[in-house]
């Protein structure tokens, strides 16, 4: 009995030992996403209640909440540094500052991303994108320019880099700088080529070539772009990536190369090797097939 | 006997139940070991996305799941289902088995005038331990698949029905309370008959075949109290949205412990009607109907 009663005690310690360790805070990565959730949950709340309101109820809920809001983040990020919610919250807090105007404010806590969690490409591409995009609306053209180029530089491969060359460029042409906006193209078509040469199966790579098409399609360079597609993506295994090709490429000779002829053999194709597809569904009831 | 006959032994069947259960509480310790292993459980589901379980599990839940599963809040959309899994599959055919035994095994010395022991019943379930394991899978793998199948039935049978989930639950309430009548009497076959697997089988389902719609009354009464549990598992993602999604581990530590008490009904009253019919029903539903 009484070597019962000493392995249970000893059973029970360690029991004690898990359930301390585990209320620690020894899954800080979960603690952080949780809190991050929470606060961001109120944020949303409070976005609703922004967009449902009048002028007069804006400005109340600005001054209001969305400072309670900005302390919550901020007590978020004080209780969980260097977790990736952290730095999505440092983001938010810059969002806020942004939504009531306060701009250099704004500027400075996207500032604090970059400085505080260099590592996390994904969080740092958002704050110099959405800083690129501040300059841009002030009219700070060499600033913009700067963080936009930036972007494509430095997190180029990122969900936010993949996107910015197109209003990067556009922003470009509308300034009147062709020449410029031709490089940015020229620059961006090269790398999306390799990216998804080279990576056909990430899940970034349906963007890039989306991306890529638009980027073709501003230039009305639109052979060139079937070109790319039928000769490195086409003849490919049977994966989104070739799906979503084939679909674009049907598209581009059916309203931009006039060839409805060769469009209608690539829609057919596409009903053959991907039958259960939505892409398919649609085709067959606009094609009768 | 008619049906009026073999619902009178209701009356007494439920009095000396309750007389037990009062006398002896101690007939819900089996029940309450359960429940605290099945919090066990789900302490350890709700511990997956954390470190360090989830270097040990999280590969399992992204395969089967996905990986969005490991992170806040989505992990408290799966925990319902793994949780019921566990539940069905690992805590009932070992630990809930065996307890239900023991409690039943109680029932039986209190009715032999014996004191009922939980170590002495629980030496006794263990020896039996196979045929009790054994029983308890074949019911459990039973109410899984009429589970599955009668929301697949109401569906292609009833297509655009209101409130889907609520008639799915209730049918299948309704069907699966009436597939336990069935199994419900393994356990007192073996613990008081020495019966093996498929003679208790055999027993409970002749048993229950004289005396179906007195034993459907009683699982069916008790179990009303699980379906009140999985109506607020129903509400769970308006819970959830509500409150905080942690909510979930309440509710389903409250589904825990409204099982103490449906499992201790079911099993303390089954033990009692069989044995009142056995031993003393005859005579005694006779004088009450008299």
């Amino acid at each position: 009995m009484m070597k019962f009663n000493k392995k249970i005690l000893k059973f029970s310690r360690v029991i004690l030992i898990l359930a301390t360790l585990c209320l620690s805070g020894c899954y800080g990565a979960y603690e952080a996403e949780r809190a991050y959730w929470l606060v961001n949950r109120k944020y949303a709340r409070f976005i609703k209640e922004f967009e449902a309101a009048d002028e007069v109820g804006r400005e109340r809920l600005i001054s209001n909440r969305s400072k309670e809001i900005i302390v919550d983040f901020r007590k978020m990020i004080i209780s969980y540094p260097g977790w990736p919610p952290s730095a999505q919250a440092q983001l938010m807090i810059a969002g806020i500052y942004n939504t009531r105007n306060e701009t250099e404010r704004a500027i400075s806590e996207y500032q604090r991303v970059l400085k505080e969690y260099p590592a996390l490409n994904k969080q740092c591409a958002s704050a110099v994108y959405a800083i690129a995009v501040i300059y841009q609306q002030e009219g700070s053209w060499p600033e913009a320019e700067e963080n936009f180029k930036r972007v494509m530089k430095e997190y180029f491969y990122t969900n936010t880099g993949l996107r910015v060359p197109l209003p990067f460029s556009r922003s470009l042409r509308a300034r009147g700088r062709f020449e410029a906006a031709e490089d940015v193209y020229g620059e961006a078509i090269s790398k999306y080529t390799t990216y998804i040469s080279e990576n056909p199966d990430e899940l970034n790579v349906l963007l890039a070539l989306e991306q890529l098409i638009n980027c073709y399609g501003d230039q009305n360079r639109w052979q060139e772009a079937v070109d790319f597609l039928d000769n490195k993506i086409n003849k490919g295994p049977d994966t989104p990536l070739v799906l979503q090709s084939l679909a674009i490429s049907a598209t581009i000779y059916e309203t931009h190369l006039d060839n409805k002829e060769k469009a209608y053999k690539i829609y057919r194709r596409v009903v053959e090797k991907f039958p259960d597809s939505p892409a398919a569904k649609n085709i067959k009831e606009r094609l009768n097939l | 006997m008619g049906l009026r006959n073999n619902f009178s032994i209701l009356k007494p069947v439920v009095k000396a139940n309750f007389v037990f259960l009062r006398r002896y509480p101690r007939a819900f310790i089996p029940f309450l070991i359960t429940a605290l292993a099945s919090s066990l459980v789900l302490l350890i589901l709700y511990l997956i996305p954390m470190s360090p379980l989830n270097s040990l599990l999280g590969q399992p839940v992204t395969d089967f799941y996905g990986a969005q599963y490991l992170h806040y809040p989505y992990n408290f959309t799966l925990l319902p289902r793994l949780f019921s899994n566990a539940r069905n599959f690992l805590v009932n055919p070992l630990m809930g088995s065996l307890m239900a035994a023991i409690a039943v095994g109680m029932v039986c010395n209190y009715h032999r005038g014996r004191e009922p022991a939980f170590f002495r019943n629980f030496n006794k379930a263990m020896r039996r331990f196979i045929h009790i394991a054994g029983c308890m899978v074949l019911m459990v793998t039973v109410s899984y698949l009429l589970s599955r199948a009668v929301p697949y039935l109401v569906t292609k049978l009833f297509p655009g029905i209101s409130r889907p989930a609520l008639i799915n639950s209730a049918v299948t309430f309704f069907v699966l309370a009436g597939a336990e009548c069935f199994f419900v009497y393994t356990f007192i076959a073996i613990m008081y008959k020495r019966m093996k697997f498929g003679g208790a089988l055999k027993e409970s389902f002749v048993f229950s075949g004289r005396l179906y719609l007195v034993t459907f009354a009683l699982i069916f009464s008790c179990r009303l109290l699980d379906f009140g549990a999985t109506l607020i598992v129903l509400r769970q993602p308006y819970l959830m949205d509500r409150f905080v999604p942690d909510i979930t581990l309440l509710i389903l530590f409250f589904g825990i412990i409204v099982a103490v008490f449906s499992d201790a009904l079911v099993y303390t009253l089954a033990a009692n009607l069989y044995i009142f019919k056995e031993h003393i029903g005859e005579s005694l539903s006779n004088d009450e109907v008299q």
